[in-house]
């Protein structure tokens, strides 16, 4: 008889086991209800909670944006500072050239007007 | 809001989830199916070790709380690695060993769990059937036979090595085969 075997007990004897357990019938109405408005009064107002995520996962998510957003590959290139009109200088009139095109943001054509400004100043 | 039908049909680990994580509403049926499916038992663990049924009602009630105040707020939730039973069981039994320990200091008594009577619904004495077995052995045999528990789960609830467990568990049966009173049961 293996060790498994030996520590059965036979079915009429966990029935008597099992008779050593008392009623439980004191359990009235009254009890069930305390619980309940407890329940009730501890989770009042309670919405939906989202799970955040794990620590680990947030911080490489995090790493990973910065690092697109520094390297990002779909980026439009800035500007050139160059000859856009073909006058043989980058002068002011090659701002003029880009902003007539249509295709460079505000920001930027302001940005190499600011650098046709420096560069005028230091010659 | 989901339906109580619905609710009935989770596992205790989705309930508990629910009383993390759910709304108002939710959490609160999902907390009160926890109850009516473990109250019976939290009361009967009471009265195993020697409450009244008064007490065995504040133990129920203390239990209860004790799990609810696990939840948010103000609690962090709780995730179940085994059965809610391994969980309530320790509490259920400590709240009941202090609560006897007191009563006794006031009155002056000493409450002993292995002088409990009880019978088998005939008049039959099955108390008398286990009278020789210490506490401890009587507790493994309650927890692996009526209660169902597996040797992992018994060690989790006593907070005891598997291997005692067996051993325990073991002489325990040994026992019964060779009292006078329970051997005839082994034939």
């Amino acid at each position: 008889m293996g060790m498994d075997e030996e520590n059965t007990l036979p079915e009429s004897l966990v029935e008597k086991l099992r008779a050593t357990d008392q009623d439980t019938s004191m359990i009235t109405a009254r009890v069930d209800r305390e619980i309940s408005e407890t329940a009730a009064a501890q989770f009042k107002g309670r919405v939906r909670r989202r799970r955040s995520l794990p620590v680990w996962l947030a911080t490489a998510a995090s790493v990973l944006l910065a690092v697109f957003l520094v390297t990002n590959p779909f980026q439009d290139p800035l500007p050139t500072f160059s000859d856009h009109d073909g006058s043989g200088a980058v002068d002011i009139a090659d701002v003029m050239a880009l902003a007539r095109r249509g295709d460079t943001a505000q920001a930027d054509l302001d940005a190499f007007a600011l650098q046709i400004v420096a560069l005028g100043d230091s010659e | 809001m989901l339906a109580y039908s619905t609710v009935n049909n989770l596992s205790d680990n989705e309930l508990v989830a629910l009383c993390n994580d759910g709304d108002a509403a939710d959490a609160q049926r999902a907390f009160e199916t926890l109850y009516a499916r473990h109250k019976d038992y939290v009361v009967r663990i009471a009265l195993r070790f020697g409450a009244d049924h008064a007490g065995a009602l504040d133990v129920l009630q203390e239990t209860f709380l004790y799990l609810l105040r696990k939840f948010p707020p103000p609690g962090d939730g709780i995730t179940l690695s085994a059965k809610l039973t391994t969980l309530l069981y320790p509490v259920a039994k400590n709240l009941t060993l202090t609560q006897t320990a007191k009563a006794s200091r006031y009155s002056g008594d000493d409450i002993d769990p292995d002088s409990l009577e009880a019978n088998d619904g005939n008049g039959n004495d099955v108390e008398g059937l286990f009278a020789g077995l210490t506490a401890e052995r009587r507790e493994v045999l309650m927890l692996r036979f009526v209660d169902g528990l597996s040797l992992e789960e018994i060690a989790t609830v006593l907070d005891i090595p598997k291997g005692t467990v067996k051993s325990r568990l073991h002489s325990s049966v040994q026992q019964l085969r060779n009292s006078p009173k329970t051997k005839d049961f082994f034939d």
